[in-house]
This record gives structure tokens, C-alpha cells and sequence, in this order.
């Protein structure tokens, strides 16, 4: 008999939730010269904040599967903390969680050669809890990540906003933005740094929407990813178009039209559902084989709701599905959906080898000899 | 249709005794052919009634069982179970003061045409605590033998979570046989649970299964329609319960909690769905050796079917007629059980 939950072993490292956390090197400080260097090439996301408000639960939580409600036990960690995500080939990055209470001239942490590799930076302000505060620190590191790296995206994340009412959701992200800018304003910065906000709680999806944008724009294909999804939706009918990891529920392409938190959370649903269903099927096959996800590219799966929608899950390549939306009038020709499907299939397997192209010719960088 | 004689008594929250409510129910459910079951849940003061009631019936996560409350004297609930069965589910509080007053004043009324007995045992008390246990449940277990001597009894060794994983077999086999001892000759089933994973389901499933008379009309069916449709396992489960009414398996599953497995999961997936008011009407899965579906029967709503399949032995078209007309007529044994 296995439980999903005992009390002693509340950071147990079995989840219900079919996908694997893959790397599972919790709370280990890797200080290993060699391991990094190896992970170099990816690129990095730096998850920065005041003390407690909740970086390393973000991570958990989008990354590790770890349920909301075990994110109270973990404690403040005091090292900072890299992981690697590399799901498919679009999703792979390092992240590194730095501790609260850093210090840019701390000489423990490498931050220049960090941030010279950063791509993205995300700052997490707890929004019930010392916003001042957090305000003048996300201005301080701002400008000093700017000076060290002009390319680094800056990302705030209103978090724990699930304490807050609707109107008071608003109104923070407002004040918070508005103070941000001025800061910026009369520091002087505010032609070079741009900074995107994001409300976010790890209790609903709103996180896993935020991280998908955040990821969206460290993947150097998303605009031709877009078309492609564009084009399906017009050829096919299709009203919205999700192309989703499915170990994160993180979204790393949509269709240009805007995404409403409500379908989105019916396909992260639908996922959900799938997954857990094909671990109790399919994994009679492989006994043995635990890491052997049961989720392959043959699966697919529709679900026809009663308000004449139809949700359509086709598996593009390894954790990288398509999930569409439709009206049930259009499903009529499954047939051109499903050959449309096999072009985008083809088109996303081609974007992979350029990709594997582009880094192959970067590692080799001999110059092309001519005769 | 054995319950339906003899008067059915019904204690209101503030213990009041609505005799006459509870007789007009009884009438018009007769009158439409309806059964009614009457199941009662006890057990020492919070030890898991009140959140195993609401996960089954009331779509509660486990994790939202926390904000209930104790359950004050007896709180009774009607839940329409496949059409023709009226659950009247009575969750008795379970505090010693209550319990007296079981055993006293109510004992005329309460232990009258029970079904169904369900008493829970804490997993991690220690052996003194289950003494005590042991204690009462003998003395209501022989009240109700007497009351209702049909009855099925129940008896759950909950919160197993709290007991660390290599001691629950251990535990668990002690506690049966000493259950299983004292209560003769009453026959019970004991099982354990938690609320944090699926086992609930399978004991609820269990409960239904000794409930449906005709239960073996419709496994045949179900036999019949899995050869012919050459399908693997089909399952019919109780639409907003999901609880397995009754299953056909031509070839045992590697791992006998599938079917509460997939009870769970799809419950959780209702549950999403019901937040934004809708719900699924057909849902298929294909993977590369399996193909799951979940259909709905359109006039007959209190069920689901689930149907594994070898993929590609049939075509999609004679599938869905086969199980439409199948579905009606296993609607017809349910109607007429």
C-alpha cells in the first residue's frame, strides 16, 4: 500500500502527479567547479528576493512538483541553490536561487560571471509583507545586474497574492509598478531597463502562467513557434493552441491571441488527468522501468465538454505536447486537424536540429577553411 | 426491497426525532420504486468520519477536510445513489458523551434497518486507546446486530499516513484479527485507509458492490460487451461519487488498485471542472499499447463507463453504437434492480 503522504516524510520524494522531477539533487549546494562549468552553455534564470517571500517554494513548485502546502516546511536556505531544468528541447536553463539576504559584495557568490550568463532575472516581492523594502532592494539589484549584463530581462513577481482581494491585487500591482518606475525614473535608468510585473500564488496556476512568460522569451525560436501555431489555428479551425511542456505545465508557445487564465487552466487540467492516467496504464508495459514515462508520442487524448468545446491533446516529441481548443462544429474534420498536426510535428523536429545545429557550430569554433 | 418496511427514524441535528418527515420520504420513494440505505458512520471523536463523508460524497480535497469542524450529535444526509437507491447516510458525533446516549436513549430508534456499518479505528493509537475502541464497538456492534440483523459491517483502520510505511502491514494484520475475533459471529471486512490516496475509494466501492442486488446481472453484461468489443477491462462507475458499481477485468491488472486509482483521478479532474460549472461529456486517452474512454450514457446520467481497449480491433463507429446500445441496457437492469 502506498501513500502519496506521511507525516514523516513530508519532503518525501515520491509525488503523485505522473511527472518525474528529474534532477533531484535537493537542497545540495553544488559546489563543484567542474559540474558548472559543465552546465555553462545553458542559459540562466536568476530567482532573486527579500527572505521569505517564497523563491525557493517557486521552484519547488513549478520545478519539483513539490505540493503547495508542504512549500510552509521548507525553511530559509542560506546557500544559494542551482538546478537544472532540461525537459525538451526548448525548456532547458539553469536556475539559481540566491539566499535573501545576499549581498552583490558578498565575494562567497560569483555574481559577475552569474549574471554574465543570466537571461532572465526574477525578482519575487512578497506582496502582503514588506513592500517597501523589497522595492528598494529590486532597484539596487536592478541597476547593479544592468551594469554587469545589459541583456538580462527583468521579471518582478507579485507573489502570494492569494491573500489579497480582486481589487487589491490591482491596486498593489499599480503601486508597485509605479514605484518601480520612479525609482528607475530618478536613478535616471528608465530609457534602458524595462521591467515586466506578473501576479502570482503557488496555490493556483497563476505561477506556472508567469514562469511560462518568463520562459517564452529566453527561447531564441518563440517567434517562429507562434506563426507555426498561428498557422494551425487558422488552417484548422482551432481557437486557441497551447504548445506545453508537460513536466512543468509551462507553456513555451501559444498562438498570438490573447491567453485567458481560464483555458489555460483547463488544458494544465487535461494534462493532469492524462498523465496520471497513462502512469496507471501504460506502465504495465515496462515493468521495472520507473523513469520510463507512460506519456509517448503516440498519445493523444480528447475530451468533449458539455458546453461544445472539445480539448485535443496530441504529443509532438519527449514532454512537449500540443493542446488545442476548439469548438465541436469544427472537429468535424479530425482528419485535416490530424494531418495539419503531423506538418507542425515535422516543422517543430526541424526547429530542433537547427537548434542542435546552431549550438554545434558555436562549440566548434573553428573558422570554416577555405581552399 | 427489504429496508423499506418498518419505520425509518430520523434524528435531526438538535436530536429531535422527525419520525413522520422521515415516513413521507420512505412512502415516496416507494412510490418510484426507490430504495433506501441507510449507512452509519462511527467512530471515536475525530477520527475521520466527517472527512471521509465529504470526500466521497461532497467533492471535498483532502487537504479542505481541515476546516471541518466536529460533528455535534448526528448529522443525516440523503445522497441519490444510480437512480434507484437513496443513500441516508448518518454521521454519528463521536464523542463519549454521544455515545451514551447511542446506547440509551436512541438505541430503540438508531440501530433500526441499518445497511451498512462503518466504524473507524485510528491507525496510530496505541493498544491501550483500542482497548477502549474495541469496547464500544462491541457493545453498538451487538445493538446493531440486534436492530438490523442483515447488516454488512465495516471496519477501518484510518490515518494510516500516520503510521510509518513497513509497520502497516504489521499493524494492520493485528488489528483484523482481533476484530475479527471479538465481533463473531458477526462477519466484517476490514480494510485500511487514509484520505491522502485512493484507498477510500476502494472500500466505498466495496460497500456499493454488496448493496446492488443484481450486481452479477450486470457483470454478465459486462462480460458479454468487453468480448465483444474485445476490450480489456471495463468499469461502470457512479457518476458523481465515482465509486466503481461494477467491473469486468479479462486480464488481472498487475496492480488490483487501478480502478480506485482511476476513481481518484478522475474525481480530482471533476472537481476542476465543476469550479468553472462544466463537466465532461466523452473522454478518450490513446496511448500506444492502451486506449482508455470514458463515455456518459445521455439520458441515464448517474453513470460513467470506462472502457480499456486494444487499440485499433475496432473501428471508432461501431464502438460508440456498441456502447450506446450496451449502456441502455445495463440502464434497464439498474432500473429494475
Amino acid at each position: 500500500m502506498s501513500f502519496n503522504r506521511v507525516e514523516e516524510e513530508s519532503f518525501s520524494t515520491t509525488f503523485d502527479i505522473g511527472s518525474l522531477p528529474k534532477h533531484y539533487e535537493f537542497n545540495e549546494f553544488i559546489s563543484d567547479e567542474d559540474v558548472e562549468s559543465d552546465r555553462d552553455d545553458l542559459p540562466r534564470l536568476v530567482l532573486m528576493g527579500l527572505r521569505g517571500s517564497g523563491k525557493t517554494s517557486i521552484q519547488k513548485v513549478v520545478f519539483q512538483k513539490m505540493s503547495p502546502n508542504e512549500t510552509l516546511f521548507i525553511g530559509s536556505n542560506n546557500s544559494m541553490l542551482k538546478d537544472v531544468v532540461n525537459n525538451s528541447a526548448f525548456v532547458n536553463f539553469q536556475i539559481c536561487d540566491f539566499p535573501g539576504h545576499f549581498d552583490f559584495t558578498d565575494s562567497e557568490y560569483d555574481v559577475q560571471s552569474i549574471l554574465q550568463g543570466c537571461q532572465s532575472l526574477v525578482f519575487v516581492i512578497d506582496a502582503q509583507d514588506a513592500i517597501a523594502s523589497a522595492l528598494n532592494r529590486l532597484h539596487s539589484v536592478v541597476t547593479k545586474a544592468y551594469k554587469i549584463n545589459k541583456n538580462i530581462k527583468f521579471e518582478v513577481f507579485i507573489h502570494k497574492v492569494d491573500g489579497l482581494t480582486e481589487d487589491t491585487k490591482m491596486e498593489t500591482q499599480r503601486e508597485i509598478h509605479q514605484r518601480a518606475n520612479d525609482d528607475l525614473v530618478d536613478s535616471g535608468d528608465e530609457q534602458k531597463i524595462y521591467i515586466s510585473f506578473h501576479l502570482t500564488s503557488i496555490y493556483d496556476h497563476s505561477i506556472f502562467e508567469a514562469f511560462s512568460r518568463v520562459v517564452q522569451k529566453m527561447i531564441p525560436h518563440y517567434a517562429t513557434l507562434e506563426n507555426f501555431l498561428n498557422i494551425i489555428i487558422q488552417t484548422s479551425g482551432i481557437e486557441k493552441a497551447f504548445l506545453y511542456d508537460v513536466k512543468t505545465k509551462i507553456y513555451v508557445a501559444t498562438d498570438s491571441s490573447p491567453v485567458d487564465i481560464q483555458s489555460y487552466e483547463l488544458c494544465c487540467d487535461m494534462i493532469d488527468v492524462v498523465i496520471d492516467l497513462s502512469n496507471i496504464y501504460g506502465m504495465g508495459q515496462n515493468p521495472g522501468l520507473t523513469n520510463d514515462p507512460a506519456f509517448d508520442d503516440q498519445s493523444s487524448s480528447l475530451i468533449k465538454l458539455n458546453n461544445g468545446t472539445i480539448l485535443y491533446l496530441r504529443e509532438v516529441c519527449s514532454f512537449l505536447a500540443l493542446v488545442c481548443i476548439l469548438r465541436e462544429d469544427n472537429f468535424e474534420k479530425q482528419r485535416i486537424i490530424d494531418y495539419n498536426f503531423v506538418i507542425l510535428r515535422k516543422g517543430i523536429h526541424k526547429l530542433f536540429e537547427l537548434k542542435d545545429k546552431e549550438k554545434e557550430s558555436i562549440e566548434s569554433r573553428n573558422p570554416p577553411s577555405f581552399k | 426491497m427489504e429496508t423499506l418496511n418498518g419505520a425509518a427514524v430520523e434524528y435531526t441535528s438538535d436530536g429531535e426525532i422527525s419520525e413522520q418527515m422521515s415516513g413521507t420520504v420512505t412512502h415516496s420513494l416507494r412510490k418510484l420504486g426507490k430504495r433506501k440505505v441507510n449507512i452509519l458512520i462511527m467512530g471515536r471523536g475525530s477520527s475521520g468520519k466527517t472527512s471521509m463523508r465529504s470526500i466521497i460524497f461532497d467533492n471535498y480535497e483532502p487537504i479542505d477536510t481541515r476546516r471541518l469542524c466536529a460533528t455535534n450529535e448526528i448529522e443525516t444526509t440523503h445522497f441519490p445513489f444510480l437512480g434507484h437507491m437513496l443513500f441516508n447516510i448518518k454521521d454519528c458525533g463521536g464523542q463519549d458523551t454521544f455515545f451514551n446516549d447511542y446506547l440509551s436513549h436512541k438505541r430503540r430508534h438508531l440501530f433500526h434497518n441499518i445497511d451498512v456499518f462503518v466504524y473507524l479505528f485510528e491507525a496510530k493509537n496505541g493498544d491501550e486507546e483500542f482497548a477502549k475502541d474495541l469496547k464500544q464497538f462491541q457493545s453498538l456492534l451487538s445493538a446493531i446486530c440486534k436492530g438490523s440483523p442483515l447488516v454488512n459491517v465495516f471496519c477501518l483502520i484510518h490515518k494510516m499516513d500516520l503510521v510509518k510505511p513497513d509497520q502497516r502491514e504489521k499493524l494492520f494484520k493485528d488489528r483484523e484479527n482481533e476484530l475479527i475475533n471479538i465481533s463473531k459471529p458477526a462477519k466484517i471486512s476490514c480494510y485500511m485507509t487514509s484520505i491522502w490516496d485512493e484507498s477510500l475509494y476502494g472500500v466505498w466501492s466495496s460497500i456499493v458492490y454488496r448493496l446492488m442486488s443484481n450486481v452479477h446481472k450486470l457483470e454478465n453484461t459486462l462480460k458479454l460487451f468487453a468480448e465483444e468489443m474485445e476490450c480489456d477491462e471495463v468499469i461502470l462507475f457512479e457518476r458523481a461519487t465515482l465509486l466503481v458499481v461494477a467491473k469486468y477485468v479479462r486480464v488481472p491488472p498487475s496492480d488490483e488498485k487501478r480502478p480506485q486509482r482511476v476513481s481518484k483521478t478522475i474525481k480530482n479532474f471533476k472537481a476542476k471542472l465543476d469550479r468553472n460549472k462544466i463537466s465532461h461529456d466523452l473522454f478518450e486517452i490513446k496511448l500506444s499499447s492502451n486506449r482508455i474512454d470514458f463515455v456518459q450514457h445521455q439520458k441515464l446520467k448517474s453513470t460513467f463507463f470506462k472502457i480499456i481497449t486494444r487499440q485499433l480491433s475496432t473501428t471508432k463507429n461501431k464502438w460508440l453504437t456498441q456502447s450506446d446500445v450496451w449502456m441502455r441496457k445495463s440502464a434497464t437492469i439498474l432500473e429494475i434492480s
